[in-house]
């Protein structure tokens, strides 16, 4: 069931009545939260469940027996290393088989040996990647003693499964979320009200921006070879935008939506695009998987304390893994591998945490100097998302070369600029001025926004935008992750 | 809580009344709201004329059915629309599907093939030629037989945002109303009438014809035949063959557009000839008549000459079948 779809327009007001008609036992909503969210999944192919339920519960047992065996630390490795491997070999054949057996076969071919082997066909199953990571990172800190294991298995099951966060994040961690199911629930006005504005702007975002983009994106990408200069870098810079609002349109409605419930989920992006530096975008961009990373990853090899080296083979793994975790192709580890080598100069000259501020704290606008490092980390972004973008590095390479090479202006309908750009232009716009809230809709503080019908215009304008501009239905480019 | 749903009720109130007010109101709108629409307000058809707007305003399916009854299952219906809105492909090959009585076997289908109906005229296609045309369409509508029920919702869904917005106008508008020069409707029988007011040979038309040609001109520059839309132009064919004869023509018009397209498309006859070859199907082109019929803009016959021009189809379609009895 897709968020800005009708089922979800009826499914979320019944869920909601009935969370909070059930309130005083939240046990009960607790084993409702499970119903529905596998409702939720189920709608998408029922014929996944299992593999939820299993995760669930094989990590589930692996924190009761990592408490049961307490003081034998071998043992209690054994039981984690178990859950990991179980849950990334699930992870893997649905997701990475495929890969790996064409890859192998590529590379025997080139020492003249024919390999017969068989590719599966099978669906990924959607959310796999974020439920399986979240579902990992309670293990982990249950057995580094962060968290104690938990014997309620309705509360666990809710914590994996919780719907709004399913299928696309943010990837919660146990020490947050898990918590949260084991006391009741209280209703709060204000959370409920910022919770609707930030799933309106989401759909903003994704239905208005993301969905308009992508119609202009495909066809740029299908026909680069034909497209002059300017036509290319308007469809890359159209995908950047398609991605950012896409992601983080879903991931402001599902925590809009989780907000409703009583419930609060991390933040996943934090305006990403006014980043004065590689390092300070992956501080705002992703934020859920970037951190698991960097906390079962990157620090478990050794960080940056490893020594210098250690630090940059550590750095390099980590994107290069978080390229690969985004799917089975090697543009998504090239990537990586292409934003490890961004990152790298500022890791070796110790200015990876200089922008740890808002960008143009207190001003209005940002100084030359900050808007030059914006644009400029944007450019450097835009080429990583070519490459993300493309359906192989012949063609990543092939689309950033035709930028240089094919004549600058070629003939071509630009009708898809009338709805883009005035979008992009309010999302930056509204984005820049709300840039250090928690989302573009966040306005309880904002003065001259107090004025009841002021709001409520911003609500209609917003809604009737949606209404009118909305763009053919796309997937959310993360499902497929 | 009580608060919470308090507000939600009052924010969410005028539009809710809003969206049912405008629901209510393209339930009950009568329809017609485009020249395309009133194709998909008819049953399932035995026999069909596909095309382009020149087909869609050229041919007259009443004079077929009247001139051609006795030879195949007919009535026609003129299922044809518009370059950006039929272009052969697999969009409107699915349209056609779902527009044909598959029980048929004897029926009959002209298929209008003109340059523009089987090219890339955008510069947003694919590199084999599909381009965006095939899912930004009013003919991706789900339900093209509704006779007994409204299509308005499916209708305004199907089209793209400026399709949208030009369609919320006219529904408020009525397009129909006469303007100074045209008056525009479709018949039962699926043909489109455009009748102009104005004479054949007048100023306004003269330039008319000049100023649409330019605009053909800058089109045709950057268009190319797509092989994308040929191989769904062939598997129109053989699908079509399966439930009756299949004609291909090719509609008469003004001799600068057959210049033009015989500049930019010089291979394009000779491709045509090869498909008829191929799949053993008749092959009528009208391109060098134009002397014998006006019109009304450079490419569209006026009415009198479409209904002159189907007589004249006709007439060929008699000897060629008498030809194949002996």
């Amino acid at each position: 069931m897709l968020f800005n779809s009708i089922e979800f327009l009826f499914f979320l007001p019944i869920v909601f009545i009935v969370y909070w008609t059930i309130n005083k036992y939240y046990k009960i909503q607790n084993l409702f939260i499970i119903v529905v969210s596998y409702v939720f999944y189920g709608w998408w192919d029922w014929r996944f469940f299992l593999l939820i339920a299993f995760t669930s519960f094989c990590s589930y047992l692996s924190g009761i027996l990592i408490e049961n065996f307490e003081g034998q630390r071998k043992k209690q490795k054994l039981i984690s290393a178990a859950n990991i491997i179980i849950n990334l070999i699930i992870l893997c054949i649905f997701k990475y088989f495929n890969f790996f057996a064409d890859n192998l076969i590529i590379l025997f071919e080139v020492f003249g040996i024919t390999l017969d082997f068989f590719t599966i066909n099978v669906l990924l199953p959607v959310g796999i990647s974020f439920y399986t990571f979240q579902a990992l990172s309670y293990t982990i800190d249950v057995y580094s003693k962060k968290l104690k294991a938990t014997h309620d298995i309705l509360s666990f099951f809710a914590y994996i499964s919780f719907f709004p966060q399913l299928v696309a994040g943010p990837i919660e961690r146990a020490v947050n979320l898990l918590p949260q199911f084991y006391k009741k629930r209280i209703f709060k006005y204000d959370s409920a009200v910022d919770g609707l504005r930030q799933i309106l702007w989401g759909l903003f975002k994704k239905m208005v921006v993301a969905d308009n983009c992508a119609i202009a994106v495909n066809a740029i990408f299908s026909n680069y070879t034909e497209l002059g200069g300017i036509n290319l870098i308007a469809g890359s810079v159209l995908f950047a935008f398609q991605i950012y609002c896409d992601f983080s349109g879903y991931s402001d409605i599902a925590i809009g939506t989780a907000k409703l419930f009583g419930i609060q989920l991390m933040q996943n992006f934090n305006f990403p695009y006014f980043s004065r530096d590689i390092a300070e975008f992956w501080r705002r961009w992703h934020i859920s998987l970037s951190t698991w990373f960097r906390d079962y990853v990157y620090i478990p090899l050794g960080g940056s304390r490893a020594g210098k080296w250690k630090g940059f083979r550590n750095t390099i793994a980590i994107f290069v893994i978080s390229g690969f975790w985004h799917g089975a192709n090697w543009t998504f580890i090239i990537w990586g591998a292409y934003n490890a080598l961004l990152f790298l100069p500022l890791l070796l000259l110790g200015k990876n945490r200089k922008y740890t501020d808002t960008v143009a704290e207190g001003k209005i606008l940002p100084s030359v100097k900050e808007i030059f490092q914006i644009i400029l980390t944007f450019v450097l972004v835009l080429i990583g998302w070519i490459i993300f973008r493309a359906e192989n590095i012949g063609q990543a390479v092939d689309y950033i070369y035709n930028i240089f090479s094919n004549p600058l202006i070629t003939p071509g309908l630009y009708s898809y600029l009338w709805i883009c750009v005035p979008a992009i232009l309010l999302l930056i716009f509204v984005e820049w001025f709300q840039r250090n809230k928690k989302h573009g809709l966040e306005i309880d503080s904002v003065k001259f926004l107090k004025y009841r019908f002021i709001r409520f215009a911003i609500y209609y304008i917003l809604i009737l935008c949606i209404l009118l501009f909305m763009g053919k239905s796309q997937v959310f480019i993360y499902f497929q992750f | 809580m009580k608060r919470f749903i308090t507000n939600l009720a009052i924010v969410l109130i005028f539009p809710f009344v809003g969206l049912c007010c405008f629901l209510l109101f393209v339930q009950l709108y009568p329809g017609y709201v485009d020249s395309y629409y009133g194709r998909f307000c008819s049953p399932k058809q035995n026999s069909l004329i596909l095309g382009t707007s020149l087909a869609a305003q050229g041919i007259e399916p009443d004079i077929i059915n009247e001139k051609l009854g006795h030879l195949y299952h007919l009535p026609i219906f003129n299922y044809s629309f518009s370059i950006d809105k039929s272009p052969y492909g697999e969009t409107y090959l699915e349209s056609i599907k779902k527009k044909l009585n598959t029980d048929v076997t004897n029926g009959l289908f002209i298929i209008d093939v003109e340059p523009d109906a089987i090219a890339t005229i955008e510069n947003m296609g694919d590199l084999h030629g599909k381009d965006t045309r095939e899912n930004q369409t009013c003919i991706t509508i789900k339900n093209v037989n509704s006779k007994y029920f409204n299509i308005n919702f499916q209708y305004l869904k199907s089209s793209v945002f400026f399709d949208r917005i030009v369609l919320i106008k006219r529904i408020s508008k009525n397009i129909f109303a006469d303007d100074e020069l045209h008056s525009i409707y479709i018949k039962d029988n699926g043909r489109l009438i455009v009748d102009s007011n104005s004479k054949i040979d007048s100023l306004q038309v003269k330039e008319d014809n000049i100023q649409r040609n330019n605009m053909i001109n800058e089109w045709y520059k950057d268009s190319y035949l797509s092989k994308y839309r040929d191989s769904c132009l062939c598997a129109t064919i053989e699908y079509l063959k399966q439930h009756g004869t299949v004609i291909l023509i090719s509609m008469p018009t003004s001799k600068e557009l057959v210049e033009l397209q015989q500049n930019y498309f010089p291979d394009f006859d000779k491709r045509i000839q090869e498909i008829s070859t191929k799949y053993k199907v008749p092959y009528f082109s009208f391109k060098n008549s134009f002397d014998k019929y006006q019109t009304r803009d450079g490419s569209h016959l006026y009415k009198d000459s479409g209904d002159q021009f189907t007589s004249d189809l006709c007439d060929s379609i008699l000897i060629y079948t008498s030809t194949l009895k002996i």
